[in-house]
């Protein structure tokens, strides 16, 4: 598994951006081969590694893949289809005198755009797990790690509950990414902490465990594990399913403004933040991003969504229109709004960074990603999102097609495979450093500057890994170390 | 470990605190052996509960030294904010230095436009508090103690408290904590300006409700809001416990969202009763008693309090009354709410007039809301004494219920009350719910709590606090004193010996004579 940046300094000559890296940081990325932030010439290099995806059917056979992958046991037997599992025998075979690591992912393309094992071991696909089962009684909700969002958030409004965890840009992310840190969801109240209750998993040693509990809330003893779950993202264990509180709902109502200025949606922010009110989501976007989700047309987009009951929701919306103003007026309808109606997998757009700022903040930075972004072109826009206390989640992204980027062959995907991905994240991450704010990407860009942004929790959160995973076989290349050979 | 050189460390603390903020008077190690729980006397034949030096540090690197001292000295360090933990949990278990956050009151930073402020971990809830309306701004949450409850020491401890329902956790609006590692590390958990969420590294919540076994927590960055519009509060009577839990399950199956749902049985009325009439008796002459105003007798009561925009308070108060009204409840007077509201914080007052008093808190699933109150009075019985049930709704699916046992400590019965926490915990776990803090005396729970899970919580442990400085013993396993034959070593107090233990002292209460001070007072027409 030895590779050298040496070895590849004349493959990088036509890209800069990654020619720029510092040795450490360059040779983390080329262990992730992902298959959109690499130029084609790069990735031929590293396919080295075997990955094998594996179907998932059953815990039992999470389980059982994780004892093979420890080394408990020599051999698998998994259930499901036949072909899959003479498939998974034949190419276990092959590498029963390897160590193995395990990952996985709940989807059907595992190998699409996503980090990929930096050893050789396992891909589970958790594409199966995708039951959902609403609990009104309790207000609460199981959904196994395969459902999508849209599928889990229909299932409770057929139970009359809502599940308050919405995306900021248009796709449809399967549920189990919560924990895997690429389903961006939040709401007006906060993110997924809030509303995680609990998540069922194999641990590092195998065993079935729950987090926390289904019933009440775990919080106040022992170590917040629901919390570290998510912190931790794809390294910590294998989540089966999660449990998640809805709340019972009567109406929604999406209330959308258009400003023909970015000017009047900061005023209209900062007029929410300082207003008594409890939107459920507020979003916003520049030109290009209600194109693409808000149906906006040209101008700067907010939309507003509010939740209650009758009479509470009236007042609530009334009083939103009163902080606003009336030159400022709201196109009402019911439901949950254009971006929720716009969600799909298919045609999503996929977000380059996410960056997290205060409202205070917010002016400045925002003007230097639209000089960004006018300068990129129109494939690219800025989306965001704000939460209670006036912190603000900005999503920049490229419009394209989130699957099949090796198929279609368009002019985004061609600039994908031309390793422009990369180059536009590594810019986004040089401006938002100007700034203070924190920038993350999920995949690639989590490598840039995580050690010199996040400082100590960065290191402490490996401290934490070595701990859990003494033997480091659920996804090693997680938190991102200098790989060493096996 | 190495005891031998205790002498040696007072003067290393006396060199960096300074002499007047370090102790090893005798009379201090004694009031820092207890909590909130009062352990019963013979706790110390297993414990070693008095501290050997007791440190007052004021700032971050005082503690940085301290934690670093107890490292290079084996000697463990024990951090205690307002020491109203009900599981001894800021109790010594092995000795060693107390790091009493109590003078760390300090407001660090208060920011309007970013809506935070930093402040001290020793600074109780109430400073916290006057802090953010000084500054024209509000913090939603307050703890059940606020008042004698520190920032650091209940962030430690969790959790929830009074505005749960409609705003969540504490997690939720904590954006970020200065933590000392063991190590003497200084660690920023998070961002000041800006919530992090889960993700981007965020170490914040690990640290609530670790008990204080991962680190100090020396700083404390909440987020604040604006002022609430409006405000208003309602109290309703029901017939019993089983029609209340029936109302509040509806209140929670509506899309209505008051600030915070509470609820007290008979039993809990009547102390509070109790203690308002010994109040207005302590003041002045009896006509000033018999006109003071005071809760009514009931069976059961719930206090529900909205906050938010003035139509919003008023349209949720509206819809509540017809929920709750038609669930069996009777609305009462305005006074009986506003005296119920007052109470909030002073749960406890009648500790006063019984003598001592044991409580224990437990998440139990709001389904079984009656069922929980109904077994803890009548566990309460069995170990002839009586149980008084205070607690709120902490989500739209489950509460904290708070039970106390009206006891007397100084006799031998009192003490052995102790003994009703195990029962009690074992009877919620049995309902789905689950303890709420588990110190040194209550760490049986944690495997039945989380299975395997106690594996990766000690991993965490071991990855944190190699040296096992901070809070040893505590949460992920307990410790005591060596035995007599093996005077170098700690000893890891197997789990079924501490519930057996417990259960002993429960036995043996059983055998004494009963203890009913509510009967009395309700007799008597309290």
């Amino acid at each position: 598994m030895a590779v050298g940046y040496r070895d590849f300094m004349g493959v990088l000559r036509p890209y800069p951006a990654l020619e720029r890296l510092p040795e450490g940081e360059f040779v983390k990325i080329v262990y992730l081969r992902d298959k959109r932030a690499l130029p084609d010439a790069i990735k031929r290099l590293f396919d080295r590694a075997t990955v094998i995806p594996v179907k998932m059917e059953e815990t039992r056979d999470v389980a059982e893949a994780m004892r093979f992958a420890s080394g408990e046991v020599a051999g698998v037997n998994l259930g499901g289809a036949s072909g899959t599992i003479h498939y998974v025998r034949r190419s276990l075979e092959m590498l029963k005198d390897r160590d193995l690591s395990v990952d996985w992912g709940p989807r059907e393309d595992p190998l699409e755009g996503d980090v990929l094992p930096l050893f050789d071991g396992l891909l589970l696909d958790l594409s199966q797990f995708r039951g959902v089962e609403v609990h009104p009684e309790n207000n609460t909700l199981r959904a196994e790690v395969g459902a999508t969002w849209r599928e889990v958030s229909e299932a409770a409004q057929q139970a009359h509950r809502l599940l308050p965890l919405f995306p900021v840009l248009p796709t449809n992310p399967y549920i189990g990414d919560i924990i895997g840190g690429t389903a961006l969801l939040s709401s007006y109240a906060g993110g997924p902490e809030s509303y995680l209750r609990n998540v069922d998993f194999l641990g590092a040693d195998t065993s079935y465990s729950q987090s926390g509990f289904d019933l009440v809330p775990n919080n106040a003893t022992g170590y917040d594990l629901n919390s570290l779950l998510l912190m931790m993202g794809r390294n910590l264990g294998i989540p089966i399913s999660l449990t998640l509180r809805v709340l019972p709902f009567d109406r929604t109502r999406a209330i959308r403004f258009t400003f023909e200025s970015w000017d009047g949606v900061l005023m209209a922010l900062q007029a929410i933040a300082d207003a008594p009110l409890e939107p459920l989501r507020v979003v916003f976007g520049d030109p290009v991003a209600s194109a693409v989700g808000l149906d906006g047309g040209e101008g700067y987009t907010l939309e507003v969504d509010l939740g209650g009951a009758g009479e509470a929701l009236a007042s609530q919306e009334k009083a939103l229109q009163a902080t606003l103003g009336e030159e400022t007026p709201g196109e009402g309808t019911d439901g949950l709004g254009h971006l929720y109606e716009a969600a799909t997998r298919e045609k999503a757009p996929f977000h380059l960074a996410e960056i997290m700022t205060s409202l205070v903040d917010l002016p400045d930075l925002w003007e230097d990603l639209t000089t960004w972004v006018g300068v990129r072109g129109s494939a690219f826009g800025l989306a965001g999102s704000m939460q209670e206390g006036g912190t603000v989640r900005i999503l920049p992204f490229m419009r394209g097609d989130i699957r099949g980027t090796s198929t279609t062959g368009g002019p985004v995907d061609q600039a994908l495979h031309r390793g422009d991905r990369f180059n536009r994240i590594t810019e986004l991450v040089k401006i938002a450093q100007r700034h203070p704010c924190r920038v993350r990407n999920t995949q690639v860009g989590q490598l840039l500057a995580q050690d010199t942004q996040m400082g100590k929790r960065f290191a402490l959160a490996r401290r934490i890994k070595q701990g859990v995973d003494l033997a480091n076989i659920i996804n090693p290349s997680g938190l991102l170390w200098v790989p060493q050979p096996r | 470990m190495v005891y031998s050189d205790l002498s040696y460390a007072y003067r290393r603390l006396r060199d960096t605190l300074g002499e007047e903020r370090v102790s090893k008077d005798h009379m201090e190690q004694v009031l820092y052996t207890h909590d909130f729980a009062s352990l019963p006397k013979q706790a110390a034949i297993q414990f070693r509960l008095n501290p050997d030096l007791m440190v007052l540090p004021k700032s971050t690197q005082e503690v940085v030294r301290v934690l670093r001292l107890g490292k290079e000295l084996e000697l463990p360090v024990v951090p205690r904010g307002g020491g109203t933990s009900l599981h001894a949990g800021s109790v010594p278990n092995l000795g060693g230095i107390l790091l009493s956050t109590s003078l760390m009151k300090r407001v660090v930073e208060v920011d309007v436009d970013r809506r935070f402020l930093t402040i001290q971990g020793g600074a109780t809830w109430d400073e916290a508090l006057e802090a953010a309306e000084a500054a024209g701004m509000s913090f939603p949450l307050e703890p059940l103690l606020r008042r004698a409850a520190t920032v650091g020491g209940h962030l430690s401890n969790g959790g929830v408290g009074i505005g749960s329902y409609k705003y969540g956790a504490f997690s939720r609006w904590v954006r970020s904590l200065e933590v000392v590692l063991p190590d003497g590390d200084v660690l920023e958990t998070g961002e000041r300006a800006f919530d992090l969420g889960s993700r981007n590294y965020n170490l914040t919540n690990l640290f609530l409700g670790a008990e204080g076994t991962l680190g100090v927590i020396t700083k404390a960055t909440l987020r604040l809001r604006a002022k609430p519009e409006g405000f208003a509060v309602a109290a309703y009577g029901f017939p019993d416990m089983a029609t209340l839990g029936e109302g509040l399950r509806a209140l929670t199956q509506s899309p209505v969202t008051p600030y915070h749902i509470g609820f007290f049985d008979e039993s809990h009325l009547i102390m509070q009763r109790a203690f308002q009439g010994y109040r207005a008796w302590a003041r002045g002459p009896r006509a000033e008693l018999e006109q003071t105003p005071r809760v009514p007798a009931l069976p059961a009561a719930a206090l529900v309090a909205f906050e938010g925009s003035k139509d919003q308070v008023q349209a949720e108060a509206k819809a509540t009354a017809q929920i709750l009204t038609e669930a069996g409840g009777t609305r009462q007077e305005d006074f009986v709410a506003e005296l119920l509201w007052a109470q909030r914080d002073q749960p406890y007052q009648s500790r006063r007039i019984s003598g001592g008093l044991v409580a224990v808190e437990a998440l139990v699933p709001l389904s079984r809301l009656e069922e929980a109150v109904a077994g803890a009075t009548k566990l309460a019985r069995k170990m002839k004494t009586e149980a008084a049930v205070h607690g709120f709704l902490t989500d739209r699916s489950s509460a904290l219920l708070v039970p106390y046992l009206v006891t007397d400590e100084r006799t031998l019965r009192g003490q052995l009350s102790l003994a009703f926490v195990e029962r009690f915990h074992e009877f919620v776990l049995g309902l789905q719910g689950h303890p709420v803090g588990l110190g040194f005396l209550a760490t049986y729970n944690l495997a039945p709590m989380f299975g395997p899970l106690v594996g990766m919580m000690q991993g965490i442990k071991n990855s944190l606090d190699p040296d096992n400085v901070v809070n040893r013993g505590k949460l992920v396993e307990t410790l005591a004193k060596p035995p007599p034959l093996y005077p170098f070593s700690e000893f890891i107090v197997p789990p079924g010996l501490m519930r057996f233990g417990l259960r002993f002292l429960s036995a043996f209460r059983r055998l004494m004579p009963s203890q009913r001070i509510i009967t009395r007072l309700k007799k008597r027409g309290v």
